[in-house]
């Protein structure tokens, strides 16, 4: 498989599904471009992914910066210092993507000239900010490959599992959640329970709905430009595991990175056991039966 | 505030113990003897800064050969407030050796420069004759970490050292007498100085072999350096792990500045000519698979 300095790396699944850490993890990599929280607030002026240079060169910082104290890559929630908000982040950089009039909302359509907007994007983020591979992490990449694939036919995908039940308990505590319009329903979790719905449903269903439009979307890829993995193999074991992730992606083997990754501590989460109920457990687990079986993960009963 | 530990790395020299020694003492919990207090007389204050201060220094200024600051096995610190005996013993030290003054001298150069500097753990390196069953006698607590290389890129590298006393004879080379049978060998080879080198390497190990012995098995890990060039953050994480200490985000920082190079490991192949080569691996055959290298 050839590597192109226009062969981008992008990192799918589920929301909640570990994406964040991953995607957060290869961008510590020397050789990694990526979209930043400077770029994301003025997606007219690429120029500003330069400053991801100074982001290399202030590991400490950066380090401090893209991971909390738990090592959670998602950061946004807790308290945060304003040096720690304007340190160059990975961001997910929705607002590039609508500049260049990609939908990230069905119905997912573009033109050639869009598509080429984006090419151009990517490429002066890479310019600017340094790197030989644009990794990106975008939860509406999940309903966009197609089009992913027809600007960057040489695209590659990770397409990143885990535990649907993991992921239902985490969306319901996560503060973005209930206001968030999910795609499938075409309104929000907290109409979803105005509407008579239950909580735990919509959350376990947004997993299998997640799961379902990726495998449909990663069926126009080459397989060798797919590599899927399961988020609990990852923290089991993290560094081999994002190593291999890595070269993949085109990066090469780096101890350096290696190193930084050893010093995130990256834990099995298994909260979902003890936070939910077991009439919640069995809740989520009838909706998501088939797709758990599916990946390997074994019911409650 | 706890008690710092104590931990020697050792090893034959010329076994990649320095690179080791230079990417640990980058960990914030580490303290160490540096090469300005071996090279000038100061309070054994000044090394409260050594730990803040090299994890600032990058590593092109840290190389040896050149202006630098840098860990240092520290003979010179040792000549002046030890002994002699403990830098250039033409045997290796055991607990034999041991004298009230000089377990004095000892234990207080390493325990006074760890509460100066606020160590959870203070490690030196010693390289040559291991010095453990001594070390073990005088400070009972103490770990160790034995970092052993391929006795032939050893003695490759060893040939090229300006300070490499083995150009000298058996006679000059500050290792006592060779057994007879190694004594043999090398008047067979026409006094191969490659061959000497590789029985330098031989007994540095079996005298840490027999060293080994004298300390608990708790206290000591044998680290092959080319298991941690080819994967270093396993490797690193062991000896940490060994050491108490964990791996934290200031230890990779510092662990990022510092370039492993597995290319390197087979230098000694083109270095050395094929009869020095056959000498060695002849000579160094039993040593050589008793820790996993092939010949």
């Amino acid at each position: 498989m050839t590597t192109s300095p226009e062969t981008p790396l992008f990192l799918l699944g589920a929301p909640r599904s570990g994406t964040s850490l991953l995607y957060k993890a290869l961008c510590l990599h020397p050789d990694a471009a990526y979209i930043s929280n400077w770029v994301r607030r003025f997606p007219s002026v690429p120029a500003l992914a330069a400053l991801n240079r100074v982001g290399r060169r202030l590991p400490q910082q950066r380090m401090r910066s893209w991971f909390s104290h738990d090592s959670n890559a998602y950061v946004h929630m807790g308290p945060r210092s304003v040096v720690q908000r304007a340190f160059p982040s990975p961001a997910e950089g929705e607002p590039v993507f609508r500049r260049c009039g990609i939908p990230g909302q069905p119905p997912i359509q573009a033109s050639e000239g869009q598509l080429r907007e984006l090419r151009s994007a990517f490429g002066a983020v890479r310019r600017f900010g340094g790197g030989e591979v644009f990794v990106n992490k975008r939860i509406a990449n999940n309903l966009r490959i197609a089009l992913l694939v027809k600007a960057f036919p040489d695209a590659r995908f990770v397409n990143l599992v885990r535990d649907g039940r993991a992921v239902a308990a985490s969306l319901v505590r996560v503060d973005w959640w209930e206001d968030d319009p999910v795609w499938w329903y075409g309104a929000t979790p907290r109409e979803w329970v105005r509407d008579g719905g239950d909580p735990w449903d919509v959350a376990a269903r947004h997993w299998v709905e997640e799961l379902r439009v990726v495998e449909q979307g990663l069926s126009g890829v080459e397989p060798d430009r797919l590599l899927e993995v399961r988020y609990e193999d990852v923290v089991d074991d993290a560094v081999p595991a994002l190593r291999e992730i890595a070269e993949f992606g085109g990066l090469t083997p780096s101890p350096a990175w290696e190193g930084l990754l050893a010093a995130i501590s990256i834990v099995r989460d298994e909260q979902w056991r003890v936070q939910l109920t077991a009439e919640q457990i069995q809740r989520v687990e009838a909706i998501q039966a088939d797709e758990l079986a599916r990946h390997g993960y074994s019911l409650t009963r | 505030m706890a008690a710092p530990a104590f931990a020697f790395m050792i090893g034959s020299g010329r076994c990649g113990s320095s690179l080791l020694h230079e990417v640990l003492a980058r960990h914030p919990g580490i303290g160490f003897l540096s090469n300005i207090e071996d090279n000038l007389t100061v309070p054994v204050s000044a090394g409260r800064i050594n730990s803040a201060l090299y994890r600032r220094v990058p590593a092109r200024f840290t190389q040896k050969g050149r202006a630098r600051f840098a860990p240092s096995e520290g003979y010179r610190a040792l000549d002046r407030e030890v002994s002699p005996v403990i830098s250039a013993p033409v045997r290796d030290l055991t607990a034999a050796d041991v004298t009230p003054w000089l377990a004095d001298r000892f234990r207080a150069f390493f325990a006074e420069r760890a509460t100066a500097q606020d160590a959870d753990v203070f490690l030196h390196k010693f390289t040559g004759w291991p010095r453990a069953a001594f070390i073990h006698a005088v400070m009972p607590e103490a770990r160790f970490v034995h970092v052993v290389r391929d006795g032939r890129a050893v003695a490759s590298s060893l040939l090229q050292m300006d300070w490499w006393k083995g150009y000298g004879g058996p006679e000059a080379w500050g290792f006592g007498p060779l057994p007879a049978d190694d004594a043999a060998a090398w008047e067979a080879s026409g006094k191969s100085f490659a061959l000497l080198a590789g029985i330098e390497w031989k007994l540095l190990l079996d005298a840490s072999e027999v060293a080994k012995r004298a300390v608990p098995e708790k206290q000591w890990l044998e680290v092959r350096y080319e298991d941690v060039v080819i994967d270093p953050v396993d490797g690193f994480r062991r000896i940490l792990e060994f050491l108490g200490l964990e791996w934290n985000e200031s230890f990779a920082v510092g662990f990022a500045r510092h370039a492993f190079d597995p290319a390197a490991l087979t230098r000694w192949q083109a270095d050395l000519d094929l009869r020095s080569i056959e000498l060695l691996n002849a000579s160094l055959a039993d040593h050589l698979a008793r820790y996993g290298y092939s010949v």
